[in-house]
């Protein structure tokens, strides 16, 4: 018994180490550690009736932001606020079939254009709350299924020549693109090789 | 993360090795492993890797006995947005440990799959391999796995992620009856850095399950470089 003991002390250090200071950082947070102003609004503007409620920190290195995750009528949200609690953006998960026809025609014939093979991973109706108020702007949020946001945010696997990239990119309220970001793959999948 | 995840997970691992090692017919084994995988920015992408396994407890007495060495190697070509197929090879050097047992060679055709679902990550890996040795054995495998960060919902870097995965064997040979086999996982993982992954974990195995049915535990673990 001494000898697998023995390993398993002698493995603890490759846990402990790596001390360096990370760049991007993401982690679970509880309530109380987001700002004050967004706990209000939160308090006072979600809806009484989710589940699967969290709270995040999030850091790129320079900009620092917080996020609250919930479900709400069997769709995700996340409600992102700067690093002093002022709403920035709500943006709710959105299947296909949610999107208007002609909308979804428009995105996807943009990326057939762009692209040899690509495949739409997920759809977030994107509400912002810059030019309103914010009680309004999740007021618009909760009514996804009827109203137009300001974007829709898509991550977009993309195959051209055989080789894959994946983007996130912005459309606007019509289905227009406006921009789009790649994302950098993890070099190793640590469940397949 | 969560120390105290961390420290939760090793008193469980140790709670469960005291208690199913009181089991007669019982083995703990140890199987370290490091990797090293490259990456090719086009469809290719390439594994190799050096493992023992050591045998630490059976027969309720403690010991500590090489098994064997193993080097691998996987070469893996992507397919479709998520999937991966691969050829591998392998070499079991017995002979340096145990005089009677030989060597072993293992030929792999396996196809992949992994996909992340927000946090969650999916992979199912379907395996067709031949053990070359005294006989041949041919083995049917599949392993169903999921990754899940321990902190938010991506793995930074320095933070830790659980994987569990359950697999089914099916070994056969033209001269003996099939074997059937299951294997359960589950391990804590950290992100080190550059890609760099350090993991520990428990893996226990069932045996021959149709025929004279035996189990074991093993100690998993090790190091995976990417470059």
């Amino acid at each position: 018994m001494k000898h697998w003991l023995l390993i398993i002390i002698l493995m603890l250090p490759i846990f402990a180490s790596s001390q360096d200071k990370k760049i991007e950082k993401e982690e679970d947070i509880d309530r109380e550690e987001m700002p004050e102003r967004a706990q209000e609004f939160l308090l006072l503007n979600i809806p009484e009736d989710i589940y699967k409620l969290r709270h995040y920190f999030e850091t790129d290195g320079e900009k620092e932001s917080y996020e609250a995750k919930f479900k709400f009528n069997r769709h995700r949200f996340s409600v992102e606020f700067d690093e002093d609690g002022i709403l920035e953006d709500i943006e709710v998960q959105v299947k296909k079939k949610d999107l208007k026809n002609e909308i979804l025609k428009k995105i996807e014939h943009y990326l057939d254009t762009k692209h040899d093979r690509f495949k739409i991973e997920k759809i977030q109706a994107q509400y912002l709350s810059n030019k309103e108020d914010p009680e309004l702007t999740m007021k618009r949020a909760k009514k996804f299924d009827s109203n137009f946001p300001d974007h829709f945010e898509l991550i977009v696997a993309t195959k051209n020549k055989g080789k894959l990239k994946k983007y996130e990119m912005l459309f606007d309220a019509k289905g227009n693109f406006k921009n789009e970001r790649e994302i950098i793959r993890n070099s190793y999948d640590y469940l397949i090789f | 993360m969560t120390t105290s995840s961390s420290r939760l997970f090793y008193l469980l691992a140790f709670l469960f090795v005291s208690t199913i090692s009181q089991s007669q017919n019982f083995v703990i084994q140890a199987e370290p492993e490091i990797a090293i995988n490259i990456d090719r920015p086009n469809r290719w992408s390439f594994n190799f890797g050096i493992t023992n396994r050591d045998l630490l407890y059976f027969d309720k007495t403690s010991q500590f006995r090489v098994n064997f060495v193993e080097l691998s190697h996987f070469t893996s070509y992507e397919v479709g947005f998520y999937g991966k197929l691969s050829l591998g090879l392998r070499y079991r050097f017995n002979e340096l440990f145990e005089d009677r047992r030989k060597d072993e060679i293992r030929i792999t055709q396996q196809y992949s799959r992994s996909r992340k679902y927000n946090a969650l990550k999916v992979a199912h890996r379907f395996r067709f391999e031949q053990r070359i040795r005294e006989l041949t054995i041919y083995r049917g495998r599949y392993q169903f796995s999921v990754e899940y960060p321990l902190n938010g919902e991506r793995i930074d870097r320095n933070e830790y992620f659980l994987v569990m995965s359950a697999e089914a064997l099916w070994s056969f040979t033209k001269e003996e009856k099939p074997e059937l086999g299951q294997r359960f996982d589950i391990s804590l993982g950290k992100d080190i850095g550059g890609g760099n992954k350090a993991d520990l974990g428990l893996q226990y195995r069932l045996e021959e399950y149709n025929l004279n049915s035996f189990h074991g535990l093993f100690l998993i673990g090790g190091l995976t470089i990417s470059i």
